[in-house]
């Protein structure tokens, strides 16, 4: 489970947000762009320190600002995809996901196991060789994800991690996603615009507006307008 | 119709004139080297021990001066684009004054702090160190003048990095070395290499700075450069031919450089 209370003051206006995500559970952070949503990633992930507040996941205490503690980004066993999926396109795509299973020191051979599957389940498997570089938006998408996965990481941040894919991958994709969150009991939290998607995969929504949460229920329940640039398709 | 069309050959030969003056000013002093001797001579000189130490010294001081600026200016310029403190316009400023310095002034800064009486070379010589006028004077004259050109470019590069990188590496439990080494490093590699040759081709044309603070030994502190300028007092066809070495170096540096800018892929 994951308890945050996390405020910093940007250029515009003040971010402060009290987030709590389940075990298992998906939270889908909307707003329009420069609301908040991806600083309030970096915010709990520890890539940027917040003012003030806390970050508890699973009861152990990742930063609490008046005690001061602040556990480094690379101790916290985060699976983060960002906007960028950085895939790092001097490497292969195995060797893209093999990275975070290389630097947390698992066994080559468990590398290898773990490397085939997260490419299977992506279908990934014909590009394990090709340099990730070479790769189409789509495919680093793919990449970033289960680069992100396969060390199996304890809290998941996704930065609108179904951008560059299309529509099939998409729907392939969400419903992976719920389905291993929910098996591996993992929190998550998820940017994304499209409400379709937001219903489809969301256990939760909050919709953020200049760093305060303005709405907070259950996907199917968002409302049509909240926001400038929301976008609710038709089902 | 007819004024229009003699306006534009007007036009078209002007352009003509100011291309031509251009690349005749800039290419001709290069040409009127290689008239001023012939292939036998060339040749010939080629096999002179002079131009051999030149060479040699040349290339394994300028070998070595690269290798002291990639080593600490690498991840000097990584530590300086990373943090924000203060001074750090000066250091800045600092880091570019070779640029600006004339070579002869930084030769006679080196000499008065390096030298037997300098402010750190009298304390150096009561251990029995000379660094002036030494093989490691040439060394540390080319590094002075050269180190600008990789590390303003080391520091645009890292500046220039998405940190979605970097900060993805560290998500996924990468220490900082590693991230450094495995990740930084490779996505800029392009852009160090271009500055390493720019680096490499300023230490090898480094002139004031050596022969004030090295002086011009044969064999010990005569680069390329110097022994051009020993040849206008000595054997000229010495001269002449390590002139040219030095145009055939600067065109193959031209063309690694032009090599390195076209593979450049900016990851930002």
């Amino acid at each position: 489970m994951l308890e945050a209370r996390v405020t910093k003051v940007l250029r515009d206006f003040p971010l402060d947000l009290a987030i709590t995500v389940d075990a298992g559970e998906i939270l889908v952070l909307m707003g329009e762009n420069g609301a908040g949503k991806s600083m309030t990633l970096n915010l709990i992930s520890g890539i940027l320190p917040p003012e003030s507040g806390f970050v508890r996941l699973n009861g152990t205490v990742l930063h609490d600002q008046a005690r001061r503690i602040q556990v480094p980004v690379e101790e916290r066993r985060i699976g983060y995809v960002f906007q960028n999926p950085a895939v790092f396109p001097h490497m292969t795509v195995g060797e893209n996901i093999a990275f975070g299973l290389r630097a947390r020191g698992v066994a080559g051979t468990a590398i290898g196991a773990a490397v085939g599957h997260w490419l299977g389940r992506m279908n990934l498997t014909d590009l394990e060789g090709i340099r990730a570089g070479n790769l189409s938006g789509g495919q680093r998408q793919r990449v970033a994800l289960a680069r992100a996965l396969a060390p199996g990481p304890v809290l998941l941040l996704l930065d609108e991690p179904f951008n560059a894919l299309d529509v099939r991958s998409i729907h392939e994709l969400k419903f992976f996603l719920k389905e291993h969150v929910t098996a591996n009991r993992i929190p998550c939290i998820l940017v994304m615009h499209r409400v379709r998607d937001a219903i489809d995969v969301g256990d939760r929504a909050c919709i953020i507006d200049r760093g305060a949460k303005v709405w907070e229920g259950k996907p199917e329940d968002l409302p049509d307008v909240t926001w400038r640039g929301g976008i609710r398709e038709p089902s | 119709m007819k004024r229009i069309l003699s306006r534009r050959t007007l036009a078209s030969l002007g352009v003509a004139i100011l291309v031509l003056s251009v690349i005749l000013y800039l290419g001709l002093p290069v040409v009127a080297l290689f008239l001023r001797t012939t292939p036998e001579l060339f040749l010939a000189s080629l096999a002179d021990p002079q131009v051999h130490r030149a060479l040699t010294l040349s290339l394994f001081t300028s070998v070595v001066s690269l290798g002291v600026v990639a080593l600490v200016g690498t991840p000097f310029a990584y530590f300086h684009s990373r943090s924000r403190y203060r001074g750090k316009a000066l250091v800045d400023t600092i880091i570019d004054l070779p640029l600006v310095l004339p070579p002869a002034v930084a030769g006679l800064g080196l000499l008065l702090l390096y030298g037997r009486t300098g402010l750190i070379g009298r304390y150096l010589d009561l251990f029995g160190i000379t660094i002036a006028f030494s093989t490691l004077a040439v060394v540390m004259a080319q590094v002075f003048v050269a180190s600008p050109f990789y590390i303003r470019q080391a520091k645009a590069l890292f500046e220039q990095l998405d940190p979605a990188y970097e900060q993805t590496a560290r998500t996924l439990g990468a220490s900082p070395l590693r991230i450094f080494i495995g990740i930084t490093i490779p996505l800029t590699a392009t852009g160090l290499l271009s500055g390493a040759v720019m680096t490499f081709a300023r230490a090898l044309g480094e002139f004031g700075a050596t022969i004030m603070f090295a002086g011009n030994l044969p064999g010990v502190t005569q680069t390329m450069p110097l022994a051009v300028y020993g040849g206008l007092e000595g054997n000229f066809n010495i001269g002449i031919t390590i002139a040219i070495l030095l145009v055939i170096l600067s065109f193959g540096i031209m063309g690694a450089i032009r090599f390195f800018a076209g593979r450049e892929e900016p990851h930002a």
